[in-house]
């Protein structure tokens, strides 16, 4: 290493800082562990107990309907929730150890994947949604008029697709704002890494 | 074989300050190398057990901290880990009122550490690593950069930080 460059050394080694007491830490540390814990249980048995309700809710065993109903809504969770597993940050931190190229390419690739999940995936599952639920609704309403049945089914549809419209939306415009240029970033650090 | 709690003790002794230094030169200020080095912390704690002792310990906690500093924007636009916050808030020991030396030298230092902070991603890391004493070897493969490259960039990144320092 050249003298200027020994210069520049010798004055960042001596940037004094004081930094917290690791027992401290470690236990603010095991705190996060245990909430993250937390959280992936409730994860892992949303959808499991979801569906449970349902076929619980819905006469699956008499109404083809209700059987259709339950395995359109569970299928399009599902969906969902597999496209989200590719994306979600516990597997972003598992790359972390990788060189910096290889985590920046596998961090597009992810960051790219979320904004799929909210622009085509949730429309999907709105579409599944939906279908499930109006099947489901068939046999409750059997009993009703026609002109009610229509009813009950268009406004259920209505306010569904408004309810996803406006949270696909609300996702679309958080995205933009923090993962869009976050993309751009990466982007340009990839361009940054080019052996040249 | 170690515990998670003695391996993170460990590591931290050994590089905490490193870390930090690193921190600090990639955002330049103490309030976001805060951030980031808290940031730092959670993700080497909670990867801890995914070390396979292929490399050394502090290589593989740089390899953690760049990538992080790489997704590190700033608090308000943070995507991930809304966890509970560490409280790590690092007091930097006060320029003592004094011999005017001291005071220069710490305006020399704090300027250092700003102009690295304007250099591009890439480079505030590989010239971090060298002034932490990682080999080109080490840099190469903590960036992903042969070490070739490494070589070639310090060169760039030594007259770009003399321009600015001047």
């Amino acid at each position: 290493m050249d003298r200027k460059l020994k210069e520049m050394q010798a004055m960042w080694q001596a940037q004094n800082v004081e930094v917290p007491d690791a027992t401290i830490l470690v236990k603010q540390l095991q705190k996060i562990d245990r909430r993250a814990k937390v959280e992936r249980y409730i994860m892992l048995f949303t959808a499991p107990l979801t569906t449970l309700f349902l076929l619980w809710l819905l006469p699956v065993l008499e109404s083809m309907y209700s059987l259709v109903a339950v395995v359109l809504i569970g299928s399009g969770m599902y969906m969902v929730l597999q496209q989200a597993d590719k994306a979600k940050p516990g597997n972003l931190a598992k790359k972390l150890d990788f060189s910096n190229r290889s985590f920046i390419e596998s961090q597009i690739g992810k960051l790219r994947q979320l904004i799929l999940i909210a622009s085509k995936y949730m429309w999907f599952y709105t579409g599944m949604l939906i279908a499930g639920i109006n099947l489901g609704y068939i046999d409750a309403l059997a009993d009703y008029s026609m002109e009610t049945r229509v009813t009950v089914h268009v406004s259920l549809s209505v306010t569904i697709l408004f309810f996803m419209y406006f949270s696909i939306k609300k996702r679309l415009q958080k995205y933009g704002r923090e993962i869009v240029p976050l993309i751009d970033r990466l982007e340009s650090v990839r361009a940054q890494l080019a052996n040249v | 074989m170690a515990s998670k709690k003695e391996l993170f003790n460990l590591f931290y002794g050994e590089s905490k300050d490193k870390l930090y230094r690193l921190c600090l030169g990639f955002t330049g200020n103490t309030a976001d190398a805060d951030d980031l080095f808290q940031e730092v912390l959670i993700k080497i704690w909670q990867n801890l057990e995914s070390f396979r002792k292929e490399s050394k310990l502090s290589t593989w906690a740089y390899r953690v901290a760049t990538n992080t500093a790489m997704l590190f924007l700033k608090r308000r636009t943070q995507l991930y880990d809304r966890q509970t916050t560490l409280d790590t808030t690092v007091q930097q020991t006060p320029v003592a009122p004094g011999p005017e030396a001291a005071v220069q030298k710490e305006e020399q230092i704090s300027k250092l550490y700003q102009a690295i902070a304007t250099l591009k991603e890439i480079d505030r890391i590989i010239i971090s690593l060298l002034f932490e004493k990682c080999s080109y070897q080490e840099i190469a493969s903590i960036t992903g950069l042969s070490p070739t490259n490494v070589g070639a960039r310090i060169n760039r990144i030594k007259n770009s930080l003399s321009k600015k320092l001047v």
